[in-house]
């Protein structure tokens, strides 16, 4: 490991005014799970970690009206197995108790990997599905950052250099709404190739709302408004959910590379949809 | 800023406190030396064992306050104040093994050895949280360790018995 300068501020706004200290040299360091492997490839090189794991506090998941509240400490493992979470966004946990392995979710944090801003991550995928406010503390206070708008491209986030992701607040889907996300590996463990969120509204059997989210796709959180616009007004039939599910990779622009042609991702990304809108729309009749 | 709220100077050596396998220890170590590092090169504790160095294979698997975590992706500044177990730790003091240590033994769970510091950690943490776990649950536990002798056939026997021989207790 390069040599590196460890503080550990007690307060989030004393995480802030390091990192203004530090500038680009100072790096986050919550879970370490993205963090550390770049630091020993010396892919990023950074003098100081603020280690942020002693503020007090901060490991919360609550439930707060139609939102639900995660502090920036609480890690995967919490959130995928918190009974809150189960409860208000099954979806959540689903796509969170599938990150990485059990050892990386025991020191993980959601905020953090919302702030990693990877491609192929879940929580990023979901923070735009569930159109979630990442609420951002700078040394200058907090701001909210709408989850869309948050991911502007390949690991670059709306975050400016002094702040932090202290707590992201996810919508929790009505009545008559079901979310569910999917993805496929080509490892255990490993990031997915393709994902898909789906966020379905039924009125009795017809689709009166529906939101479709790709990640890994595209390099970033991808709204799919196209194919989620022509279930809308439609019965939830297996036809129409399919042809949604092939209108999804038919828009779709992800890019070749080692792990697959572009007709083979697209290819993914259709069966993820179809599965994806398949789980939703059982938990909108639920 | 109010000194209250002034935050502290980066140090690049840091005291730790911990207690390691039973002991409660207090070391300095470089502000970035990975767990792994401080537990096999500071306390000689080579059942931490280094395998892919990338966060992938688990034969770094340790226990952090009894939840297993991968020591190559944690600095040792990290566990200040917590509770680390690594297999060294898990034999009483008498030296007889633990039931997951035994039940290895006895359903022939490993071949080189090299992974099965990490398998028994992740799966002595597994049968703490459910005693009785169908195959599909440790297969599902242990996908962060890997195998490279054969299949998972015998480590997933080896901890259905080791939950069967715990149960018989």
């Amino acid at each position: 490991m390069p040599s590196l300068k460890h503080a550990a501020p007690t307060t989030v706004e004393g995480a802030c005014s390091l990192l203004e200290e530090h500038g680009d040299r100072a790096a986050i360091l919550s879970g370490g799970q993205s963090l550390l492997p770049k630091l020993r490839q010396r892919a990023s090189s950074y003098d100081v970690l603020v280690d942020i794991n002693g503020i007090e506090g901060q490991d919360y998941i609550e439930r707060d009206g139609d939102q639900l509240r995660v502090g920036c400490l609480a890690r995967h493992a919490d959130v995928a197995t918190s009974e809150i979470v189960e409860q208000a966004i099954p979806a959540l946990a689903d796509a969170v108790g599938l990150i990485g392995d059990i050892q990386v979710r025991n020191r993980g944090t959601l905020c953090g990997a919302i702030a990693t801003a990877h491609p192929s991550g879940d929580p990023p995928t979901m923070v735009s599905l569930l159109d979630a406010d990442i609420v951002a503390t700078g040394i200058d206070g907090r701001r909210i950052i709408d989850g869309p708008s948050f991911y502007e491209g390949d690991r670059t986030t709306a975050l400016n250099d002094t702040e932090i992701v202290s707590e992201v607040r996810f919508q929790i889907p009505g009545e008559g709404s079901g979310a569910a996300y999917e993805k496929w590996t080509p490892a255990e463990g490993s990031y997915p190739i393709a994902a898909v969120g789906a966020l379905v509204e039924l009125d009795d059997e017809t689709v009166t709302d529906a939101r479709l989210v790709t990640g890994a796709l595209e390099g970033r959180p991808t709204e799919m408004p196209d194919a989620s616009a022509a279930l809308v007004g439609e019965e939830a039939t297996d036809e129409a959910l399919s042809a949604a599910a092939t209108a999804l990779g038919d828009h779709a622009d992800p890019s070749e590379d080692f792990e697959g042609s572009v007709e083979f991702k697209r290819e993914l990304a259709t069966t993820m949809a179809k599965d994806a809108l398949d789980g939703a729309t059982e938990r909108a009749r639920e | 800023m109010s000194s209250e709220t002034a935050p502290p100077e980066p140090q690049s050596e840091v005291s730790i406190s911990l207690t390691l396998n039973g002991r409660d220890v207090t070391r300095t170590v470089e502000a970035g030396t990975l767990l792994s590092a401080f537990l096999r090169d500071g306390e000689f504790l080579t059942g931490v064992h280094r395998g892919c160095e990338s966060t992938r294979c688990g034969a770094c698997t340790v226990l952090l306050d009894g939840e297993p975590i991968k020591s190559c992706n944690v600095l040792a500044v990290q566990v200040d104040d917590q509770e680390v177990t690594t297999v060294e730790g898990l034999a009483d003091e008498d030296g007889s093994l633990h039931p997951v240590q035994e039940s290895f033994w006895d359903t022939h769970g490993l071949q080189c050895g090299y992974c099965t510091p990490g398998m028994v950690l992740n799966s002595v943490a597994l049968l703490e949280e459910n005693d009785d776990p169908s195959v599909t649950e440790v297969q599902e536990r242990l996908s962060g360790n890997i195998c490279r002798c054969t299949g998972y056939t015998k480590i997933i026997e080896s901890v259905r018995n080791a939950a069967d021989a715990i149960d018989d207790d």
